[in-house]
Formats: C-alpha cells, sequence, structure tokens
C-alpha cells in the first residue's frame, strides 16, 4: 500500500508512475508518496516515520533545498538532501528507494542504504493539458526586441543574471521580466548586491563584479523593466501553467525569438527542469538554460534538439556558477542582440521547432518513463 | 452546498478511527507542537458536539472559521505523520465554489467525493447560510452540478437523513460502507441528536 502524504498541483504523471510500478512488485516494502512543499511535511515525515519494512520506497515530488539556499563554495548536499541522509544513516538496515524529481541527485546522496531512481522534475507536470497548448507558431518580426527572460520568483541566480544582462548592456535587446521584492513588501528596502548575494568572486572576475554592481543598480533603477505580477495564476492558486502560459507569457514569446530560461534551481549539484523548460518548446525560442550543470546535456538526451549549432551552449558544463552565467550570456551575444540575425535563424529552423513540440508532447514523457522504470528494474532489494 | 450541513456531516464520518479526527486549528496546531500526535484516548463525541459551541464562539460563523479546512491539508498530513500514519482517511467538507478553485489538487484517483442531497427544507438552509454567513454566490448551483456529474460523486441523501433516527442510521451505515470506514451508530445517532437539538429542532 500507498501511503499518500500530500500531492503537488497538476500531478498527473509521477503518480500514475509510481502506483503503476508499484501494484506488482512483490517484495516486502513500505512505500510513501509526497510533496517537498511546505518543507514542513517533509521534515516532519523523515524525523518521525518509524519505518517497518526492510524496503523503504519514498516518491518525492518537488526541489529538495527546503526553501534555503545552497551555497556552492561551502555546502556539498542542500537542506533536504542532508536531512534525508541524516535519516537514513539512522536506519542503517533499511533498503531506501527514493523516487526524485531532482537530475544528478546521486552526486549529493551517496549513502550506501539509499538507490535513487529520477523520474522528471516538474517539467512532467499537467502532461494531460500540454497535449492541448498551441505553440506560438508566428512571431512578431517587427518586434525591437530579440529575446525574453522571465524572472518571476525572487532567486540568487536570477538576481546575479539580471545584473550582467543589465550591466553589459543586453537590457535594451530583450523582454525581461523581474517579480521586485517591494511587491512582496512595501516596506522593503533595497539591499546592496554584495549583501544580498552570498556569493564569492574570485580574482578572475574583476570585470564581471564591476559589470555586475552597476547592473544591478540599473535593475532597481530601471522603469523598462517590466516588474512581474506574484498572482499569475489569478484568483486561483494553482499553479495551472497552461493559463498562465496563454493569459501572461503568450504575448511575449510572440515577441522574441531567444529565451533565456531561468529555472528554479541552477546552483546545487543536482537541479530540477520545470515548466520553465517546458514553455519554451511551446514558445518556439532558441532556448540559453540557467539551470543546474548538465540540464542541457540532459535535454538533448531527452530527446530534445538544443540547436547546437546556433546556440553556445558550453556553458552548461562549467562548474563555477558565475562564469556558467556568463559564459550563457556572452557565447551567445550574436543572438542576443542582433535581432535580424535571430529572425533569420528563427525562420530557417521551423521543422526543428516542430520536431521538438512533438518530444515535448509525448516523447519526453515516454523517455521519463521508460528511464523510470528501468531504473526499477535494476533496484537491489532487501529480503 | 453552502448551509447543506457540511459541518456536522464531516463531524459525523470523523468518528470513524480510521479517519483523522477533526480539531479546531488551534488544537491541531498545539498538538503539532507537542509533535506526539493525537491521543488514542481522543473522546470524538465530546469534542464535535454542537450543544456547548455558542458557549465557546461568539457566533456560529467563528465556530465554523475556527475549524480547519481543505485548504489547510497540510495540518492534517502532519498530524498523520505525527501518528505514525494511523489513520487512512480524513474528511472535508467543501463547497463548489472552493471546490472548483482548487480542482488541480484534487484528484480522482486516489480521492473519494460526496455531495448532499437535499430537497425541501428551503427556510432551514436558508437560516443556516445567514447564521454561518455565507456568501450568496449566483454560479454556485451550476458549479455543484458540474461536479457531480465530472466526478461521479456518490450522493449523501440529506433528506432522507432528516426523515428520522431510524432513516438517518440506515443512510449513515450504508455511506460508511461506500467511504470504507467502520460504523459508529451509537456515537453517530448520539451526534445526530445533539446536532439536531441545536440546530434543526424537530418541529
Amino acid at each position: 500500500m500507498i501511503q499518500t502524504v500530500s500531492r503537488p498541483f497538476n500531478d498527473d504523471f509521477s503518480y500514475d508512475l509510481f502506483c503503476n510500478l508499484l501494484k506488482d512488485c512483490s517484495y516486502d516494502y513500505e512505500a510513501y508518496y509526497l510533496w517537498s512543499a511546505p518543507p514542513d511535511v517533509l521534515r516532519r515525515f523523515f524525523k518521525k516515520t518509524q519505518f517497518q519494512a526492510p524496503n523503504i520506497i519514498i516518491g518525492i515530488k518537488d526541489l529538495l533545498d527546503l526553501w534555503t539556499d545552497y551555497n556552492y563554495w561551502h555546502d556539498s548536499q542542500q537542506a533536504g538532501v542532508q536531512l534525508i541522509a541524516n535519516i537514513v544513516r539512522q536506519w542503517p538496515d533499511k533498503n531506501f528507494i527514493i523516487f526524485t524529481s531532482l537530475e544528478n541527485l546521486q552526486l549529493e546522496l551517496t549513502e550506501p542504504n539509499v538507490q535513487i531512481i529520477p523520474w522528471g522534475g516538474d517539467i512532467v507536470n499537467q502532461r494531460s493539458l500540454y497535449n492541448t497548448l498551441e505553440p506560438v507558431l508566428e512571431k512578431n518580426f517587427d518586434s525591437t526586441k530579440t529575446f525574453i527572460s522571465l524572472n518571476r520568483n525572487i532567486r540568487d541566480h536570477r538576481v546575479v543574471m539580471l545584473s550582467y544582462l543589465f550591466g553589459e548592456g543586453y537590457d535594451q535587446y530583450g523582454i525581461i521580466t523581474y517579480l521586485g521584492i517591494s511587491n512582496l513588501n512595501p516596506n522593503y528596502e533595497p539591499v546592496a548586491f554584495l549583501d544580498r548575494i552570498s556569493w564569492e568572486f574570485d580574482e578572475r572576475h574583476d570585470r564581471i563584479r564591476t559589470s555586475m554592481l552597476a547592473g544591478y543598480e540599473k535593475v532597481y533603477m530601471n522603469s523598462n523593466l517590466v516588474v512581474d505580477n506574484f498572482q499569475i495564476y489569478g484568483e486561483k492558486s494553482d499553479n495551472n501553467n497552461i493559463l498562465n502560459f496563454n493569459q501572461c507569457l503568450r504575448s511575449k514569446y510572440d515577441n522574441s525569438f531567444v529565451e533565456i530560461i531561468s529555472e528554479s534551481s541552477f546552483i546545487a549539484p543536482s537541479f530540477m527542469l520545470t515548466e520553465k523548460t517546458h514553455h519554451g518548446f511551446y514558445a518556439f525560442n532558441f532556448p540559453i538554460l540557467i539551470s543546474g550543470r548538465g540540464a542541457v546535456a540532459h535535454l538533448r538526451e531527452v530527446g530534445f534538439d538544443m540547436f547546437d549549432d546556433i546556440v553556445d551552449h558550453s556553458y552548461d558544463l562549467i562548474d563555477n556558477p558565475f562564469d556558467r552565467i556568463t559564459t550563457a550570456i556572452d557565447a551567445n551575444q550574436r543572438l542576443l542582440i542582433d535581432s535580424n540575425y535571430a529572425k533569420q535563424l528563427w525562420s530557417d529552423n521551423q521543422p526543428r521547432f516542430h520536431k521538438n513540440l512533438t518530444v515535448a508532447n509525448a516523447g519526453m514523457y515516454e523517455w521519463y518513463e521508460a528511464r523510470t522504470k528501468d531504473k526499477f528494474s535494476k533496484i537491489k532489494w532487501k529480503t | 452546498m453552502p448551509g447543506h450541513a457540511g459541518n456536522f456531516l464531516t463531524r459525523l464520518f470523523s468518528l470513524s478511527p480510521e479517519t483523522i479526527p477533526q480539531l479546531p486549528t488551534n488544537q491541531m496546531k498545539q498538538l503539532l507542537t507537542q509533535g506526539n500526535g493525537v491521543d488514542e484516548h481522543l473522546d470524538r463525541f465530546t469534542l464535535y458536539r454542537f450543544d456547548a459551541v455558542l458557549n465557546q464562539h461568539k457566533d456560529w460563523q467563528q465556530f465554523h472559521r475556527s475549524w480547519p479546512d481543505f485548504i489547510e491539508k497540510d495540518l492534517f498530513n502532519m498530524l498523520n505523520i505525527d501518528s505514525n500514519f494511523k489513520y487512512q482517511s480524513v474528511v472535508y467538507g467543501i463547497h463548489p465554489h472552493e471546490f472548483m478553485l482548487n480542482q488541480r489538487s484534487i484528484y480522482s484517483d486516489t480521492d473519494q467525493f460526496f455531495h448532499v442531497e437535499l430537497n425541501g427544507h428551503d427556510s432551514w438552509v436558508a437560516d443556516q447560510q445567514q447564521k454561518l454567513k455565507f456568501e450568496w454566490r449566483e454560479t454556485e448551483l451550476e458549479q455543484f452540478q458540474q461536479i457531480v456529474t465530472e466526478y461521479l460523486t456518490v450522493p449523501i441523501n440529506l433528506t432522507c437523513m432528516l426523515t428520522g433516527e431510524q432513516e438517518f442510521l440506515n443512510e449513515y451505515q450504508h455511506l460508511c460502507q461506500s467511504m470504507n470506514i467502520t460504523s459508529q451508530s451509537e456515537l453517530a445517532l448520539a451526534l445526530y441528536q445533539n446536532w439536531r437539538s441545536v440546530r434543526y429542532p424537530y418541529q
């Protein structure tokens, strides 16, 4: 029996997959399914549950950061991974099988009594409706903007990226949105870049440091920046991404040809892909991915054409967070600022966008399902 | 629909030991702070009875608002964790308007759906709506019908339950079977009598 502790919104893929895998499992196990948000539920689950069976199967949807920042220079595990590691150490006789939305969790969670099965990030959510989502087949060729960058929720990597875009003057070429902190707290007083970001520049970074500090000032001074609305889902707080795409994003996608996709996770070794990446394939934009290290390689493996001959993804395997962000932007300078160049490439590559749409609608789900089943078939069970 | 005895029915079916007890929000938070789960000797009937409500709350609306509902389901989830997953179900009363707003976190593969059928009793319903200060929403009846059709919900025949005690018990026991929970006929009848005496006295 599966103990369903909690489920996220739009969870119409992972839960079915989990149930189908376990229904024929003949080993002695107990299984739990939960959503890592809010973190209190996850914390309480791991701290309080008295595990009984020899095999403990836990499916965890969403991130494992427990809503706290990961410090690339000092941490080796995200807070939620640390929590899991501490608990499984207390149960050395149990065989833990963790289903996770994160890719590369094995880089952070290395306890000998844990086996990891990645089942796809939030990119797989709301499957039943994505099939009905109309892609952005036509673009506004009169648009004066080349790229789009959506940065709704405030996260360190987005602040760094925005500061760099503004510091280097890319802002005039793109539609950039940003959720101002003052939207959340009217009494908020701006904090200096270096006080807000706990990232550590090294001696190689003098130029980008200067640029980011200047850009950060511009972010706060710039009246052209689209300050996003926190309530993107309207009255319903139900994460309806299709609604958001159609109501809020489509007009922005119509006017852009390239997207700098600011994913939710960036700095920790394991990362999760979400609807932000998924939307890019419906938006028919060339993708530059600000996500975990290796995210582009992962998407290639899933079956997406990442336009390697057009987009320079050499940033993807760069470890240092500053370098990954600045390379992602600088290596694609022409694509970001030369509107005619981007528009021509967009027109010339239509079949490839359509092929990616097929993957986004179906192939991606098949790939994640096949990988999950394969990993599950290779689990070492405790008898 | 608002005024169709949701508070009573939620407590009624939460008399069964397989369900997470309904508790006032402050009491639930206190239990979560202590972290020991629900006391196994918790007297659910005493907790749910309606005759003491107006001694503890200034009005029926305040009573209604002081118990957690579907929106605060994490409180129930955490309480069940603390209770070492002793409970297999939780009963939520939810109006059509809220149901529609929260549709994306309602799952037809794991949740069971029941709707309240009530014919007649119009003036009583209006009185309940007023007591609990429910907002009138024009589209709510339409939403109700949509949910009943889409989710193939099982009817709770409140009309029959209001006819008399034996009719109430028959319907209650039948529904407990559908919900796969143990019926607690004696307590259920006592709660029914208690509720009726305060909220819908026999004419």
